[in-house]
């Protein structure tokens, strides 16, 4: 319980892997006299990343989601599950439909993006939007479990629009799901893009591979087609072919969510707020955009999640000095990143520089990586960290050992902040056992600075 | 109640609480319905309510902030009852509470009481249990994003609607149930009726998690206090440690009503019950005759005799 009430309101609106990185260092070592609030739409979050996996049923739903409930809880930070109407600029303030008014002294906007789906006409609900991602699973098993109960024979119709990434991942991963599902009466797959190639942005190689993937799989690929109108019956394009669905899964390239472009902060072309190198957006106030919710106006990137993940960093640092009116440190992009596709069968595809590759080890190495991405923001256990720690630290002689039972990142975040605001310095030795990587030994020498 | 000279009777009541949850306008709301819950109790209607609440040292700026969330919250439930804040006063204190002073309209109809119990009646309970529980889980991180939805969810149900049924099927005894938990509230009733009562640990509604977390050992710090209603209890089985019996002993925050309604009305107050809403309203046990060596509850674990 709070004895005094905190100076400073941080705010995170949307918590996605950006702000989700803001909250992870918040439960390890809080800002002072500073209290953090998330707001979300809803009580988890998804980690898009392994959402193919779970389609192919490699992993259980629940291995993707993040319980805000618990983390906040975990993390000292509050949460309200409410949707955001507008900003009230002046006053600093986030207005809700019905609950009060939150005000706020630093804001950062992270709610991501939604499919496009402007200048096409939806005439029936048949059409399975991907996002939000958190009820995409239920929705999907929803719709599949109607057309089983629908007593027609012959094989179901299923159509993916959106050939990015995202869309051939769920394209190579639905159909071991789908057999599962449909078995004898079995299915038929269809991809269709408006771009000339699938998996735009991935090297000529990487997309043949994808292509051999979704051959063996006996997924018709469309490219250069537009998907004009949804009605009962299936998709029509631009054409006028018609395409006879069952399901329509809708994945396409992401535009802003409309809340963005209700807030009357500067935008590019499609609605995502524009923001300095910084992630500040270009607005007096003290309002950023993470992730696909902002777009930096120097360095346009595609919108993607590992760019979400490495703002993390900066974001946190930004946030604490924003607040001590410190100069605020510039996020550079990268310019390579590893490109780690799941095909659902076991294997994977992956694209680092120059080089393509496909086989079980790439899929091994993204279950690898994610599932320790995971692996940390699911861990709800309450750390009192800085309390013990300063504790621990004030009382123990120069050069005395001081053995911690604890993560090793969250050990070093600690002493580094207690270095910058107190003057310790101190020497840390970090033994990760193998076989547990959250738990870990963690010996610090203290020691005054200077 | 207090029946001024020449005019219509009222009722005054008041009740506060430490915030149960780190969002004051939420728990604004739920400290308006918990308040007046002990109104809609005794079959009266909200007219104005004054505000009690004690919020930590900070900077004006801050405090202002959270006594209008607090406020904001409250207000929008009074609003919903008819009533309005008529005022209150605030003090700085080491922990946000809130509470309120209701006063409602008791109307020209019988005051409805704890001690109208009759053997036969069967007792209806139109919240189900484990506030307390998963807040102290929620404490300590524990608490399930799903867990806590249905939780609060059930916490701002108000009790207005259910009490609007005590007229219209003439329900006589009634009561709210809050800290002292299922056991110590029907324990009071049963007290003042000079009856006994039976109940079924198998028809004991949860909420979802509280299995888990009692099954787990897992209990409020006021419910040790609340085992003192085990002296007027008779276990039947080995139920000591199942999940039910110890949510029998949960502290509620904005707990629901229990009803004492006869056996001819029950399917009828059990169906208007739930066209109210989402939250399922039980049929928990029985009202029986009271022999003189016998305890007052007698806990059994099926449900047959219902």
């Amino acid at each position: 319980m709070q004895t005094t009430l905190p100076h400073h309101d941080i705010v995170l609106l949307g918590i996605g892997h950006t702000n989700a990185h803001v909250l992870r260092k918040w439960k390890m070592s809080p800002i002072d006299n500073a209290r953090l609030t998330c707001i979300s739409n809803a009580s988890l979050a998804t980690y898009s990343g392994m959402l193919p996996g779970v389609l192919a049923g490699q992993y259980e739903p629940q291995s993707m989601e993040i319980d805000l409930v618990r983390l906040c809880a975990a993390a000292g930070a509050r949460l309200i599950i409410d949707d955001v109407q507008e900003i009230d600029a002046d006053a600093q303030r986030l207005l809700f439909s019905e609950r009060a008014a939150v005000r706020f002294d630093v804001l950062s906007i992270g709610i991501g993006s939604v499919p496009q789906c402007t200048g096409v006409e939806f005439a029936d609900d048949m059409l399975l939007p991907i996002k939000p991602m958190q009820s995409f699973l239920a929705r999907l098993n929803q719709r599949l479990d109607a057309i089983t109960r629908r007593n027609s024979s012959g094989p179901v119709h299923i159509v993916v629009v959106g050939g990015g990434v995202g869309g051939v991942e769920i394209a190579m991963c639905l159909p071991s799901r789908l057999r599962k599902m449909f078995g004898d009466r079995g299915f038929a797959l269809t991809l269709i893009t408006g771009a000339e190639v699938i998996a735009k942005g991935t090297l000529p190689k990487t997309e043949r591979l994808v292509r051999h993937e979704l051959e063996r799989r006996q997924v018709t690929v469309l490219t250069e087609k537009r998907v004009k109108r949804v009605d009962g019956e299936g998709v029509i394009l631009d054409d006028d072919r018609r395409i006879s669905a069952d399901l329509v899964l809708w994945a396409t390239s992401a535009t802003a969510p409309p809340l963005l472009r209700k807030l009357g902060l500067p935008a590019d072309e499609q609605g995502f707020l524009l923001t300095e190198s910084t992630l500040k957006t270009c607005s007096d106030l003290p309002i950023f955009a993470v992730g696909d919710a902002g777009t930096i106006a120097k360095q346009r990137t595609a919108k993607a999640g590992v760019y979400a993940v490495r703002q993390g960093p900066i974001l946190w640092e930004n946030l604490q000095r924003i607040l001590d009116q410190r100069p605020l440190r510039n996020y550079t992009p990268q310019k390579d990143f590893l490109k780690l596709l799941n095909c659902g069968n076991g294997a994977g595809i992956a694209e680092y520089k120059k080089f393509s590759f496909h086989g079980k080890w790439c899929w091994r190495l993204k279950d690898r990586i994610d599932s320790r991405f995971m692996k940390m923001y699911q861990d709800y256990l309450r750390i009192e960290m800085t309390s013990w720690l300063r504790l621990v630290l004030s009382n123990s002689l120069e050069g005395e050992l001081v053995v911690m039972w604890t993560t090793v990142s969250s050990a070093t975040d600690t002493l580094c902040r207690m270095w910058r605001k107190g003057g310790w310095l101190c020497s840390v030795a970090c033994f990760e056992s193998p076989r547990d990587s959250v738990k870990s030994a963690c010996f610090v020498r203290a020691g005054s600075a200077g | 109640m207090i029946q001024p000279p020449g005019g219509r009777p009222i009722t005054v009541t008041a009740d506060f609480f430490a915030a149960p949850l780190d969002d004051p306008y939420l728990v604004g709301r739920i400290s308006a319905l918990n308040s007046a819950s002990d109104v809609f109790a005794v079959g009266g209607k909200a007219l104005a309510a004054l505000a009690l609440a004690t919020i930590p040292v900070g900077k004006p700026r801050q405090q202002e902030q959270l006594l209008y969330e607090l406020l904001a919250g409250s207000l929008d439930e009074f609003r919903k009852m008819d009533a309005t804040l008529i005022g209150g006063h605030t003090i700085e204190g080491p922990q946000t509470t809130i509470g309120f002073t209701v006063l409602a309209d008791q109307g020209l109809k019988e005051i409805r009481t704890k001690g109208k119990l009759v053997a036969g009646d069967l007792l209806v309970l139109t919240k189900p249990l484990g506030s307390g529980v998963l807040l102290a889980a929620h404490m300590e991180a524990q608490c399930q994003a799903d867990w806590m939805g249905k939780l609060v969810e059930t916490m701002l149900l108000s009790n207005a609607d259910a009490a609007s049924l005590i007229d219209e099927f003439d329900i006589a005894a009634l009561t709210d149930v809050t800290g002292f938990g299922l056991a110590g509230h029907c324990l009071e009733m049963l007290r003042a009726s000079g009856v006994a009562a039976k109940i079924s640990l198998a028809s004991i509604p949860l909420l979802p998690g509280v299995r888990e977390l009692c099954g787990n050992g897992k209990e409020s710090t006021l419910a040790p206090a609340n085992r003192v209603a085990e002296e007027e209890m008779k276990v039947l089985g080995s139920s000591y440690t199942s999940a039910g019996y110890r949510a029998l002993f949960d502290p509620q925050t904005s707990g629901g009503l229990l009803l004492g309604v006869s056996q001819d009305k029950v399917s009828d107050v059990l169906r208007r019950l739930e066209g109210q809403s989402d939250v399922p309203a039980t049929v928990i046990g029985q009202v029986v005759e009271k022999k003189t060596p016998q305890r007052f509850i007698t806990v059994v674990e099926s449900d047959d005799f219902l």
